[in-house]
């Protein structure tokens, strides 16, 4: 590895993901003996929950509430294969300004000087949800990421939050924010679900990093408080985690994605949907439908 | 509703116009007044401070909302909103910012209270605290009932209007009573012939406009020279003004204190007396025009105010040329014409 660390945003609709998938990438870059941080820009705070067990961890804003003299230790802990686990925490639900919670965060990790100190390869910010407002794009604003990955299913909900994400990319990227990696496709269970994805990532000038299917060890490893890398090794599925952070690792092509505009994005859907009913009805083969 | 209607929404009121008043008027007489453009802007008074001085000023249940008299004012704010005037602020922070302000706004309702014992407590919100919608009126509400004294919200944002006068609306609803929507001034003394061939700019809000244009001209004989609202809006008193404008075949401008359009305007109209508020007086005593503050002089005293602001212009005169008062302008900025920044829309 270089010294300079890859510096990762992973984004994506609510409940697509993205921490699990996030803790994942984390472990199988570990367990290869990268230095890596995974920090968690959710107010919620749980986005390292699997690497560490579930143990409590001090959020950086609690901290700098609590405190005007925050040291690393306070609001950081090593889990699985020595990832530097931190959450940036934020108010509780219904108050204050999360946004801005995730800006200070930030700020504060690189008064610490963290990522020079624990000279990490790799980065990876965990961001909320979509990006609502100025505060949940800093981590993709600055040069504080190389890259954006942008979680997805093919439900449609979850690919209109990425074309949305898209949109925050195409503007920041000009003045130094951070370019698309790439998507990544997760939960995938229909067998068209690969093709819609791919096909919006041909549309928006994207490209899919890594294909992740649906599986109940995924489930069954976090109900143990662990990332399927940790809990299941030898899976196929902790496989392909370890096949997605390989391709994340080595990737060095980003992009300023073109989002599509509401009128595009919504003829887009609508071919799809006319496509999958004629396959759900058998009006037409698979092979000539998708 | 704790937050009465903005004065924009329930009465039209503007506070960028320069121009015909009969084009206002028709403008009002078909509900669709127009707010202008203002593409250079000076800061003015806001609606919070606004709200701080009216909380200090009407009644409150027969008694003085003051210090005095029992009553204390928390600007609920970053320190910086303090300037807004009350008698203490819970310094909001950018921590405060992130995770909610009610711990410190409940600490401060407690220290005010067990400070200085007072029978009620305003809590003036501004824009961090509205911009994070945080929730002032359940703190308010529960140490209402804890605490035993009235502790009133006046929900104030600092930007979801442009007029300073909504300010007077939410100290008054903050007190149960109706958003202020005309206030009839009682009229100003007059003196027949004491403004015989005497040019008067006046620069009020419409009410106390209206009453001081009666004085000037129909009571004291003067002629206007020049007429600048604080705003606009549908009620009769602004319609009066527009009118007796009009009769004059003189334009209308409307601008809460805005100084380069104001020294601009008065340099144009020459003025042998000024009448207006505090803000304003500065800025033509600034041009060496004899003034009337008018919020001094209460209004059965103007006619004498005048008279003597007239007997006494040389002083006028002589502050305006002393060597330690600076140009505010340059001459260059002089030359344009007092509405020159007032565009019926701008590209921004």
């Amino acid at each position: 590895m270089s010294n300079k660390p890859l510096k990762i945003a992973i984004y994506g609709k609510g409940g697509i993901g993205k921490s699990t998938t996030t803790s994942n990438i984390s472990a199988a870059l570990a367990e290869q003996g990268a230095r890596v941080i995974q920090i968690g820009c959710d107010p919620k705070a749980d986005s390292t929950g699997t690497l560490r067990h579930g143990e409590y961890l001090p959020t950086v804003l609690d901290s700098i509430y609590d405190s005007s003299d925050v040291r690393l230790e306070d609001i950081s802990t090593r889990g699985f294969g020595g990832v530097l686990c931190i959450e940036a925490g934020g108010p509780v639900p219904g108050v204050g300004c999360a946004g801005r919670g995730i800006s200070a965060a930030v700020e504060l990790l690189q008064e610490l000087n963290v990522f020079e100190e624990f000279a990490p390869d790799y980065i990876l910010f965990d961001v909320l949800g979509d990006v609502v407002c100025g505060g949940f794009a800093v981590p993709i604003r600055e040069g504080i990421t190389d890259c954006v990955y942008v979680i997805t299913s093919s439900d449609f909900m979850a690919v209109y939050a990425a074309n949305n994400l898209f949109r925050a990319i195409s503007k920041y990227a000009p003045s130094g924010g951070a370019r698309l990696g790439g998507l990544i496709a997760n939960s995938l269970i229909a067998p068209y679900s690969k093709l819609i994805v791919d096909d919006f990532a041909a549309k928006t000038g994207s490209s899919v990093a890594g294909y992740v299917p649906r599986h109940s060890i995924v489930a069954q490893s976090e109900l143990y408080g662990k990332t399927v890398i940790e809990a299941n090794p030898r899976s196929p599925q902790a496989q392909i985690y370890r096949d997605l952070a390989n391709t994340i690792a080595a990737n060095t092509d980003f992009a300023i994605p073109s989002p599509l505009g509401a009128a595009a994005l919504k003829d887009w859907a609508r071919g799809w949907g006319d496509q999958i009913y004629k396959y759900e009805n058998n009006l037409v083969t698979e092979y000539e439908a998708i | 509703m704790i937050r009465p209607a903005d004065r924009e929404k329930r009465l039209g009121l503007i506070t960028a116009y320069y121009g015909a008043p009969e084009a206002l008027l028709g403008e009002y007489a078909a509900g669709n007044a127009r707010q202008r453009m203002r593409t250079f802007t000076q800061s003015a008074e806001d609606e919070i401070s606004r709200a701080v001085e009216e909380l200090r000023r009407i009644p409150c249940r027969g008694e003085l909302c003051s210090p005095a008299d029992d009553s204390a004012i928390i600007i609920h704010g970053p320190r910086g909103c303090a300037m807004a005037g009350g008698d203490s602020g819970t310094k909001l922070t950018e921590k405060d910012s992130i995770m909610g302000s009610e711990k410190k706004l409940r600490a401060e309702i407690h220290r005010v209270y067990n400070a200085s014992r007072p029978k009620r407590i305003f809590v003036v919100t501004t824009p961090v605290v509205a911009i994070n919608n945080d929730d002032v009126l359940t703190v308010c509400a529960e140490l209402t009932g804890s605490l035993g004294i009235d502790i009133l919200p006046v929900v104030t944002t600092g930007f979801k209007n442009k007029s300073p006068e909504n300010g007077i609306d939410y100290a008054r609803r903050a007190l149960g009573l109706d958003a202020a929507a005309e206030i009839r001034e009682p009229e100003a003394s007059a003196r027949e012939g004491l403004l015989a061939g005497r040019r008067v700019y006046i620069a009020l809000p419409p009410g106390r406009a209206a009453a001081y244009i009666r004085a000037v001209s129909s009571g004291s004989g003067g002629n206007i020279a020049g007429v600048t609202l604080g705003y606009a809006d549908k009620t009769e008193a602004t319609e009066e003004v527009l009118r007796l404008l009009a009769g004059l075949g003189l334009p209308v401008h409307v601008a809460n204190n805005q100084d380069y359009e104001l020294t601009n305007l008065l340099k144009s109209a020459v003025p042998d007396l000024f009448v207006g508020e505090t803000d304003n007086v500065l800025t033509a005593a600034r041009l060496g025009i004899a003034c009337v503050n008018v919020s001094v002089t209460p209004p059965e005293a103007f006619a004498d105010a005048a008279e003597t602001a007239l007997g006494y212009s040389g002083f006028a005169r002589r502050l305006a040329e002393a060597p330690g008062m600076p140009a505010r302008y340059s001459l260059r900025a002089l030359l344009r014409p007092g509405g020159w920044y007032i565009k019926p829309e701008a590209k921004l």
